[in-house]
């Protein structure tokens, strides 16, 4: 897909490098539908290298990279496979559609086309880092399982078929051999896909009867082997059919990892390419601070550089997250704030724009007491990249955040939503004039461990019940409250 | 100074009694070396893989305090009988007189004269012909001050032997097939080329100590008869187990020398099994992590099930003869049975009831546990409640079985490929017996092969017979026959592979 090689002024066309191996890879648009893309869901187990314009480039990746996002808000509100599969679907149809093998050739081509090339183009941008080739690996296969649901019973057979792995079925003798043995290790498999409320002993028996069973070397299958879930004989695991998709799947997202790192390994190699690296850049630091950094015009740039100032901290304080107003709570309280808290809420002001000066004069004026010159001015200079190894660091986002050590009785740092009692956390909501039933529904949300959308639905309050992006960034927590409050401000002004 | 490095002195090193070379004074000559500190870059022992070395370690120095005697039983069974323990005490004072800790040069006789160099080579490198099977492979010597020497790896068999024998280690344990010879991994690394590790065999560690919370019969470090049968059960479980469900041929199990054993799996196929895959086997044996098992049982739990309960054997019987179901661990199995409609099959107040009527009933046998324990049901009015119940228990029983007997295998050794293990035929530093490949009915206190005495016998100093270098030839033949399976299965012609191994 890309080139190796410095660039060729002459044209752009750059096919003569490519090796004999390469060009046998090389296929002319129309025998597409015959090879890469016969089938409608691929596998990626071959890379693209037709040429595409740097336009189709871009808006390629990002088409996919909003499904992905997409994918990942829908799993941190904590839906289930349905339920993500619904919402997804007409995003889907919009974005990044597959239609069936039976509609006009050009456009089934060039819909495979853009999925096959935007799929490898984001390989090239998360295979950085391992949190972010997980993240990747994970939504990528919740985007097969959802399209592998989609597909028709026989293409679904078809695909089956067309995809080398070395499983096959076994015949009615084999099955009655081992019939106790096949019984005993999958009744609970079978009850569990049946649902508890309409499975009895004869319902399960009439479905084991019908079911058919795969053979597969366990290397392929190691979670069934090691949850003891499957029959195991002479190194194959027996599988019944209906767990088939977790099969596909499970290779599928097992591939996908591997070749992110081998992806990882040879990028170097890529990076004297001058018109693709900003275009990737952009795209990884997207997913990296998720919707934050990629929503920002609308929020600290459009802010007049002296709106935010050392003295006016306090007062927009209201707008901060929970994490942020207690580390200031604490600050105000102590005139002190110990270093975890220190660097969050650094960071922090430092991403609202605030300059090195002014947070100087702010944590000067808060750290009361001290010797502030010869204690704490370097670390700010630090968290500014002025000194030291001039690092210039970014806000943490909520991973970060919850991440850090549990903070101690006098340590403020932390997600509020996790680190604090729900006692704590519904008196701090009531005084912040919530209803019982919003109070209600996120301390639940609290309960289940779902500190983000918590933050969340205060957020959402606190904009008027709007509905919002989940918050995954206190930053953007800021920015959406701020600019809501200036907005109604100006609405009332007019 | 008797030197067997060359070429054509190793098969000398065997003298299997016919000693020959008897008459030279070997001893004088051992000592004198011994005082020389052997050449070592110390590494520290504190490595992460090396903490079941550690832990082993430290049970040895404590007890070095206690008296020599260290298989001495502690019979606090009472319902044993009374001639079991008769018999069980008179071996262990037998074994105990055999126990001991080998001078450096007794190693250093055992090393140059009788230990089979040639016979591991074989085996680790599944061909008469060195290849990088042996000469990637890691070996570590451990040293009587601790010191623990990893990176040791050998052009033949016999640099090996020079090298173990110039060495002279309290022991040496077997690691990875690297991408390197280890020993050159400082010259020949560079980026494209790094120390990884490639493939070993597959391996157990099973270890008496593990069973302490089952066994009344002994703890720690001791053994008896009694508490062999859990190896037994483990020999038999496991074993079937790699050959039925996952294909395995060629597995061998090896005495540890004290309280244990190790097996060894040396398919190709199991040598090539990366780490995840080691996990999820070991993971697929491994039910401590569960506190109900899921019915109906998975065949590999079915089989074992019977194999401890049903077979002529008597396993489960004997177990509750000759030792105990120990209070704790009933009640704490019980506290954690839940059922699958999670609710306890024992509530607080009848788990209360039956813990204060077992403390008040000291003298009851594991029959009689086992018996009384439908009396605390909790119960309820409708019968068909009560029936569950029943059935409940009937289950907590089967399970208990299987808690009790079921292989309690040491996980972390299995999981990586790189780590260590001791090597067969090396001797254990604490006992000074020899790891010789042994299987079901292996008798710890009667058939071990001490150090001791075969160099006695092998001096011609013992009176009575020759056992134990009878015991030591047929070891290392065993052994052989196991190595010859390999090669014959990795495709060397059958011929060539005898002419080599004829020795």
């Amino acid at each position: 897909m890309f080139r190796q090689s410095k660039r060729i002024t002459s044209g752009r066309k750059n096919f003569d490098n490519y090796s004999a191996k390469d060009k046998n890879l090389y296929v002319q648009d129309g025998d597409l539908l015959s090879s890469v893309y016969s089938q409608r869901l691929n596998l990626y187990d071959i890379p693209p290298l037709n040429e595409i314009t740097l336009e189709e480039f871009e808006t390629w990746a990002i088409d996919r990279l909003k499904i992905l996002i997409e994918i990942e808000s829908c799993q941190l509100r904590g839906r289930n496979f349905k339920e993500i599969s619904a919402h997804l679907k007409p995003i889907l149809a919009k974005l990044l559609p597959l239609t069936s093998n039976s509609k006009d050739s050009s456009l089934l081509i060039s819909e495979r086309k853009k999925d096959h090339y935007s799929h490898f183009i984001l390989r090239l941008a998360f295979c950085r880092s391992e949190e972010l080739r997980a993240r990747f690996v994970k939504a990528e296969t919740i985007l097969f399982k959802i399209r592998y649901d989609l597909l028709s019973i026989q293409e679904q057979k078809n695909f089956v078929k067309s995809i080398d792995l070395p499983w096959q079925f076994i015949d009615n003798d084999e099955k009655l051999k081992f019939e106790k043995q096949l019984y005993d290790s999958c009744y609970n498999l079978i009850k569990l896909n049946l649902g508890a409320s309409n499975s009895n002993e004869e319902i399960i028996k009439k479905t084991f009867e019908n079911e058919i069973f795969l053979k597969v070397p366990f290397k392929y299958v190691l979670n069934l082997v090691s949850s003891r879930s499957v029959f195991i004989n002479d190194g194959y695991c027996y599988v019944p059919q209906f767990l088939q998709l977790n099969l596909i799947t499970s290779e599928f997202s097992q591939k996908l990892d591997e070749k992110l790192i081998l992806t990882m390994k040879t990028i170097p190699r890529l990076d004297e390419d001058d018109r693709l690296l900003p275009v990737l850049n952009n795209l990884s630091n997207g997913y990296v601070l998720d919707e934050f950094l990629t929503q920002k015009g609308s929020g600290s740039l459009n802010r007049d550089s002296d709106e935010l100032n050392a003295s006016n901290l306090n007062q927009v304080s209201e707008f901060m997250p929970l994490c942020m107003q207690n580390l200031m709570y604490g600050l105000k309280k102590h005139n002190h704030l110990k270093y975890n808290g220190r660097q969050q809420l650094g960071r922090f002001i430092k991403e609202l724009g605030l300059p090195l000066n002014e947070a100087l004069l702010f944590w000067k004026n808060s750290l009361k007491g001290l010797n502030f010159e010869k204690d704490y001015a370097y670390n700010i200079k630090h968290t500014y990249g002025a000194v030291g190894g001039r690092i210039k660091y970014r806000g943490m986002n909520c991973t970060n955040i919850m991440n850090q050590p549990k903070p101690h009785s006098s340590e403020y740092h932390g997600c509020f939503y996790k680190e604090n009692s729900i006692d704590d956390i519904f008196a701090k909501l009531k005084m912040m004039q919530m209803t019982d039933e919003q109070i209600n529904q996120i301390t639940d949300s609290v309960r289940e461990g779902k500190y983000q959308i918590a933050c969340t639905m205060v957020l959402e309050s606190k904009c008027g019940g709007k509905t919002m992006p989940i918050v995954t960034h206190p930053n953007f927590y800021f920015e959406e409250a701020y600019k809501y409050s200036k907005d109604v401000s100006a609405n009332k002004e007019s | 100074m008797p030197s067997f490095a060359s070429e054509s002195a190793p098969e000398g090193g065997r003298s299997f009694g016919l000693n020959n070379d008897s008459s030279s004074p070997v001893k004088p000559q051992v000592e004198h070396r011994d005082t020389s500190p052997p050449e070592i870059s110390l590494i520290p022992s504190n490595e992460v893989l090396k903490n079941s070395r550690e832990e082993e370690e430290e049970e040895e120095k404590e007890e070095e305090k206690k008296s020599g005697d260290s298989i001495l039983l502690q019979d606090d069974n009472e319902n044993s009988a009374a001639t079991a323990t008769a018999d069980t005490a008179a071996d262990a004072d037998a074994a105990a007189t055999r126990s001991y800790k080998p001078s450096s040069s007794d190693m250093l006789y055992y090393y140059e004269r009788l230990l089979p160099f040639k016979s591991i080579f074989l085996w680790l490198n599944h061909s008469p012909v060195p290849n990088n099977d042996f000469i990637n492979r890691e070996f570590a010597f451990e040293f009587k001050s601790g010191a623990y020497q990893r990176y040791n790896s050998f052009s033949s068999y016999q640099d090996f032997k020079q090298q173990v024998v110039k060495s002279n280690p309290t022991r040496f344990e077997i690691g990875a097939i690297y991408t390197l010879p280890p020993n050159k991994r400082k010259v020949l690394s560079n980026s494209k080329n790094v120390l990884k590790p490639l493939e070993k065999e597959l391996v157990f560690d099973i270890d008496l100590t593990d069973y302490d919370e089952v066994r009344s019969c002994c703890s720690k470090t001791d053994i008896c008869e009694k508490c062999w049968m859990f190896i037994d059960i483990a020999i038999e479980i496991v074993e079937s187990g790699l050959k039925q469900d996952f294909g395995f041929k060629h597995l061998i199990w090896i005495f540890s020398g004290r309280r244990g054993i190790h097996c060894w799996v040396s398919d190709k196929n199991a040598r090539s099994l990366n780490d995840p895959q080691r996990r999820a086997i070991i993971e697929y044996f491994d039910i401590s992590k569960e506190n109900v098992l899921r019915k109906p049982y998975h065949p590999l739990l079915e089989k074992s099930f019977n194999i401890i309960y049903n077979n002529k054997k008597n396993y489960f019987e004997n177990f509750l003869k000759n030792q105990n179901i120990k209070n704790d661990f009933l009640i704490d199995k019980l506290k954690s049975y839940n059922t699958n409609e999670s609710q306890l099959l024992f509530n607080k107040q009848s788990i209360l009831e039956l813990s204060n009527y077992l403390e008040s009933n000291p003298n009851l046998s594991g029959f009689e546990k086992l018996s009384i324990l439908e009396k605390f049901l909790p119960q309820s009015k409708s019968n068909i409640n009560n029936k569950k119940l029943l059935q409940n228990l009937k289950d907590f029983k089967k399970d208990l079985v299987l808690f009790l007997l079921y292989p309690k295998l040491d996980l972390e050794v299995s999981k990586q490929t790189h780590h260590l293990l001791k090597s067969p035929f090396a001797v254990h530093p604490g006992t000074g017996n020899i790891s010789i490949p042994i299987h079901i009915g292996f008798n710890p206190l009667t058939s071990a092969l001490n150090l001791r005495d075969l160099i006695n016998a092998n001096e011609g100093l013992n009176k009575d017979n020759n056992t134990s270098l009878d015991l030591f030839q047929k070891s290392i033949a065993t052994f052989d026959d196991f190595a010859k399976s390999i090669i014959k299965d990795e495709g060397v012609k059958k011929r060539e592979a005898e002419d080599l191994l004829d020795f």
